[in-house]
């Protein structure tokens, strides 16, 4: 029982899925590459950490501390379960590095390999966690001091690479308004200023336009193409975002981006809640699950979805079609998932409190995404906690208006994730378009203005 | 086998070590992060924020006041990146 590439032989000849899902995925594996010294045939150009797991290899790094086992957790380059080395460059993100022939790809800070890590022994020797602040003091200068190193050497992230990197060079971009994410909402506001005849740049993590509908198996829903005056920049994360520009990284290096405002539609962060062994492998957020279907990999063949976030009925969905056994709790929450390397089971507390335990082989969570609030705050936006979404919000105007002139916010990042696939898609571009109008009065007003002071 | 509760996946944070943080005395976020250490990894608490400030917003009957301050670079970036940045005119604070 593991992960596995299905074919679209497996759906029914006029399944919706089929329309959405690429053709290529078919196509024979034409890549080979090397994982801790084992032969992993896969595809070229999909993701490195869904190559891998493909091939079953769930456990891809361990903790820092306790060298606990962890795996591609969110898919979207937003935790740390799947870094690696590759070749020589130390601390890579398989979910963002596309799988290329001849790789060679190991573990890091395990011994002797992230699969089978001695150092294990940490987790179990601190069964609820290790107290630092007393530890360390009680036991006396000297002991202290031999544990420091011996902890330094056994905690942090990867080692340095043997020759250095090649240098990169950084580039530098103006625009009248900078989108940051192309999903529905950044997609619509964009557009919207490009018809306002405005010089915008967009900016997305993924290779191309459409954001979230971009990974759900959902007939009905289709990516709206970004205008042809836009410049588009796939592949590129925010870092950063100051006065008087922002940095945004893609696989060539950096690029400082000048922009006269600021519009944030970069949406939510996918995540699985708390429970007890959240992190074991096999335990994915929809999304990530989600992202792994559209490249033709099953996350399990007994999967267990738990919750109703966006996407976790078109999964369930999906996963019914092509023949994997999947039980969905959609009123449910994870009480804890069961394993030792990777998941084998969950328990699951319903509504009336009744606790039951499944056994699998992937733990899907839905649980409500959170915004995605820290570049909008840094920007200068008001940034509040939200009760009704456990989680921090930027405060803007009814037209996605902040605290700071130039910097506005769009879409569910602002709005939360209500309804159903489609109404929310359709929610999101609304919005884009009515933040990207305000921005635009707001932008000819200041130069009618400036011309006329 | 140890059914460990990780709020900080990046850091090793566990919901023990919070509660024990809070139960310390420290009943703000920002006090639980310098405590914990959690949000102070990789993902720089994308994913640990919410949690802990759910957590310490439970247990101490308090809305939290706001999110530690989201620095830059929020994506992991090379050191050598930033270099070819070059030495520039001052680029203004994060506010």
């Amino acid at each position: 029982m593991a992960p596995r590439r299905f074919s679209l032989k497996s759906l029914r000849p006029h399944d919706a899925l089929l329309r959405v899902l690429p053709p290529t995925l078919d196509a024979p594996l034409d890549a080979s590459f090397e994982h801790d010294g084992q032969r992993i045939n896969a595809r070229s150009g999909e993701p490195l950490a869904l190559s891998l797991l493909a091939a079953g290899a769930l456990t891809l790094s361990r903790s820092t501390k306790y060298h606990r086992p962890r795996g591609a957790m969110c898919m979207r380059g937003a935790c740390e379960g799947c870094l690696v080395r590759v070749g020589d460059t130390p601390d890579v993100m398989a979910c963002q590095t596309p799988c290329r022939d001849g790789m060679r790809v190991t573990s890091q800070n395990a011994f002797p390999s992230a699969a089978l890590d001695v150092f294990r022994v940490t987790d179990w020797f601190f069964p609820k966690h290790m107290d630092h602040h007393h530890l360390l003091v009680a036991l006396g200068r000297t002991a202290n001091e031999t544990m420091q190193v011996v902890a330094r050497r056994m905690a942090g992230l990867g080692t340095l690479p043997d020759t250095p990197l090649p240098e990169t060079v950084h580039r530098e971009r103006t625009c009248d308004v900078l989108v940051i994410g192309a999903g529905s909402a950044g997609t619509a506001a964009a557009n919207t200023l490009a018809a306002r005849g405005l010089n915008v740049l967009c900016v997305d993590e993924a290779s191309a336009p459409g954001g979230w509908i971009r990974d759900v198996p959902a007939a009905g829903t289709t990516v709206a193409a970004l205008d042809p005056r836009v410049t588009f920049l796939g592949r590129h994360s925010a870092v950063a975002t100051f006065v008087n520009g922002t940095l945004v990284v893609g696989p060539e290096g950096l690029t400082r981006v000048r922009a006269h405002s600021r519009l944030f539609a970069n949406g939510c962060t996918e995540t699985v809640g708390t429970f007890a062994q959240n992190d074991l492998p096999g335990v994915f957020t929809v999304r990530a699950a989600m992202r792994a279907f559209m490249a033709g990999i099953a996350v399990g063949q007994r999967v267990v979805i738990v919750g109703l976030s966006p996407g976790a009925e078109a999964l369930e969905a999906a996963y019914r079609a092509i023949g994997v056994k999947v039980a969905h709790a959609s009123h449910c929450t994870v009480v804890e998932a069961h394993g030792g390397r990777s998941v084998r089971a969950v328990t699951v507390r319903s509504e009336r409190a009744e606790t039951q335990k499944w056994s699998c082989d992937a733990l899907v969570v839905g649980v409500e995404p959170l915004a995605a609030y820290e570049l909008a705050g840094q920007a200068g936006a008001d940034v509040k906690w939200d009760a009704s979404r456990a989680c921090f919000t930027p405060e803007s105007d009814a037209h996605g208006r902040t605290r700071t002139a130039g910097v506005y916010v769009a879409g569910s990042l602002r709005q939360g994730t209500e309804g159903n696939d489609i109404t929310r898609v359709m929610a999101d571009r609304e919005d884009g378009a009515r933040v990207a109008e305000a921005l635009a009065d707001d932008l000819a007003g200041r130069c009618w203005e400036e011309a006329h002071r | 086998m140890s059914a460990k509760v990780l709020v900080c996946r990046c850091e090793d944070v566990t919901l023990d070590e919070v509660e024990e943080a809070i139960a310390e005395g420290n009943h703000d976020l920002e006090s639980v992060k310098r405590y914990t250490g959690f949000g102070t990894g990789w993902c720089q608490g994308k994913q640990c924020v919410a949690a802990c400030a759910k957590i310490v917003s439970d247990r101490t009957g308090r809305a939290p006041e706001g999110p530690i301050t989201p620095r830059g670079p929020l994506h992991p970036v090379a050191l050598g990146m930033l270099a070819s940045l070059g030495a520039t005119e001052d680029e203004g604070s994060a506010t």
